[in-house]
């Protein structure tokens, strides 16, 4: 998230706007503003984090721009990204894991 | 839908794919290179985004590479997945959803590797990550995932992650590795077979030193057995184990960690040789279900070849050998071969794979693989990640009379998510076929099928309602070699 001021971005992570910068992948700007358990697990929905990093496990799925399940380690970020994590669905329905 | 000619197709754009279409593009062999990706260079030479610290060395000699290729007049597709293939024929799904068939004379396979998994309690806790996703984070993105972190696994690439993490910032609780310590006569083997690639033992032997001055605790004998926390991982419980990576009882110890990187080594992405009916062996030291090759690189399929990690784990400089041995041998192959002398080519690039191979072995004999650690998953670990199947189902489906892995994963369906088995695949074939005494090549694996990747279902739409009279015969042949493909002994 270090970089050049002048080449920042907004982008929304579950409705906040957070500045992001080019070339990053979304789990490493979720990673970067503090949130970890921000995938889920694909069968029954518990709290997951990035496990492989390169595309393979499928634990690190958001919603970006309204296509669920996308791979946060492997799509980069782009401006005005909208980024739902599961987060924000596990404090709506606190699923206990 | 559009359908391609291709004399030579390359599946995979690391350094084995890589160095495959750069030699077949020397003899003047139509090459089309795809890659997943949005650039090439497989995991090791990853691009970098733009920050504080200047690219690692391995992402500068990647771009170097990756910029001969395109100048090369190699045919290059990012994006694109090969989600089905015979031995001819590969269909693929590219960025924009829309799906294509490529027609191959010849198709060489790179297609990597992925780190091991070993399930036990508490892996699927976030915090708890493979040390290549962690490795990725801090060089090529520049976040660094956790304030307290525990290294464990095993191989000479865990210390050279951890000492790469401590350099970024990361705090290193310490690193566990699971093998003993090395023997004399062990490094004395490597010293030796490492005359043919110095710079990869000086690059070890660096690390290690590294570690040692900035006081990062090394345990040999030693591996995570349990990860807790409430909805992250907050503790590590590591205990020591014996030579076959059993855990030795009271030997239990709790560490306050907030991420675990977990580095076992690499399985082979053998998904694609397997689907095509290539003839396999299995073997943990090499990543599991390998494709048997001829010194040439040629699998058993005719116009296969299998090259790179993918085709057993062996490291950057094993895998460009490979590939441009294969490159060579696929011209060969097509009567394409050019040069002053073409058979020194083809015989000099053989030897040169011949004395990595010697490497890699002496590599993998010093920390060798233990068995003990497929065995430490408890009744409720969950074993298959995707679809949350845990132990105590699998062993229940086996009770009650799944005696292969397919069935178990009728059953259960562990191996039927997302990662398409790569994570749990091991872990079920260790349960269905060490009970029973299975000897190695006795041993049996998830059927492959395609699709291999997950592909978006407007993917197969396309490939189904095509006004294509081939696509029937094509699928027909396609789950044919997938009835006979069952990865066995010639």
């Amino acid at each position: 998230m270090r970089s050049s001021r002048q080449s920042l971005f907004s982008v929304s992570i579950d409705g906040q706007e957070t500045l992001a910068s080019p070339g990053l992948t979304v789990a490493a700007v979720l990673l970067a503003t503090g949130r970890r358990a921000f995938g889920s697990a694909p069968g029954r929905g518990r709290p997951r984090g990035v496990y492989c990093g390169m595309g393979t496990c499928f634990d690190c799925t958001v919603k970006i721009n309204g296509l669920e399940r996308q791979r946060a380690c492997v799509t980069l970020i782009a401006p005005g990204m909208e980024i739902v994590t599961a987060l924000r669905e596990q404090d709506a329905t606190d699923t206990t894991p | 839908m559009s359908a391609l000619d291709r004399d030579l197709v390359i599946i995979g754009g690391g350094p084995a794919g890589m160095a495959a279409a750069l030699e077949a593009r020397r003899h003047g062999v139509q090459t089309l290179l795809i890659d997943e990706r949005t650039s090439l260079g497989g995991q090791i030479y990853r691009q970098p985004a733009p920050g504080p610290r200047p690219p690692t060395r391995e992402a500068r000699t990647g771009r170097v590479i990756a910029d001969e290729v395109a100048a090369s007049g190699a045919e290059i597709r990012l994006q694109t997945t090969v989600w089905g293939a015979t031995g001819n024929e590969l269909a693929v799904a590219c960025a924009d959803s829309s799906c294509a068939r490529i027609r191959a004379r010849k198709i060489i396979v790179a297609a990597g590797a992925y780190d091991r998994p070993i399930a036990f309690p508490g892996w699927t806790l976030p915090g708890v990550m493979t040390a290549g996703c962690a490795h990725a984070l801090v060089t090529t993105q520049h976040v660094v995932p956790g304030k307290r972190i525990l290294v464990a696994g095993s191989g000479a690439l865990i210390v050279s992650f951890a000492a790469q993490l401590h350099r970024h910032g990361a705090n290193v609780v310490g690193v566990l590795e699971a093998a003993t310590r090395p023997t004399v006569a062990a490094v004395t083997r490597l010293i030796a077979a490492g005359a043919s690639a110095p710079s990869v033992l000086f690059a070890g032997a660096r690390q290690f030193t590294y570690l040692r001055r900035k006081r990062v605790p090394l345990r040999y004998s030693h591996v995570i057995v349990r990860a807790t926390g409430d909805r992250e991982v907050s503790e590590a419980a590591i205990a020591r184990v014996d030579r076959d990576w059993q855990p030795i009882p009271g030997t239990e110890e709790t560490i306050d960690v907030d991420t675990v990187c977990l580095g076992y080594g690499f399985l082979s992405s053998s998904e694609l040789t397997r689907l095509m009916g290539c003839a396999h062996f299995y073997d943990d030291s090499l990543g599991g279900w390998i494709p048997r090759r001829d010194a040439y690189m040629r699998t058993s399929v005719d116009g296969v070849y299998a090259v790179g990690d993918g085709a057993g784990v062996g490291g950057s400089l094993l895998a460009e050998s490979e590939g441009r041995l294969a490159g060579a041998t696929a011209a060969r192959d097509l009567g394409m071969l050019a040069g002053a002398s073409p058979t020194r080519t083809v015989q000099d690039l053989t030897r040169r794979v011949e004395r990595l191979e010697r490497l890699r072995r002496a590599l993998a004999n010093l920390f060798p693989f233990g068995t003990g650690v497929y065995q430490l998953a408890k009744p409720e670990t969950i074993v298959c990640r995707c679809e949350e199947v845990t132990q105590a189902q699998l062993l229940a489906a086996i009770g009650a009379g799944c005696h292969t892995a397919d069935a178990v994963k009728s059953i259960t369906r562990a191996g039927m998510g997302y990662c398409q088995g790569r994570n749990c695949g091991v872990h079920v074939e260790a349960l269905v076929n060490v009970p029973s005494g299975a000897l190695a090549q006795d041993r049996q694996g998830f059927r492959t099928r395609a699709p291999v990747k997950p592909i978006p279902i407007s993917v197969l739409a396309e490939e189904r309602f095509q006004e294509d009279p081939t696509a029937r015969e094509w699928a027909i042949a396609m789950s044919a070699r997938q009835r006979t493909g069952r990865s066995s002994e010639e």
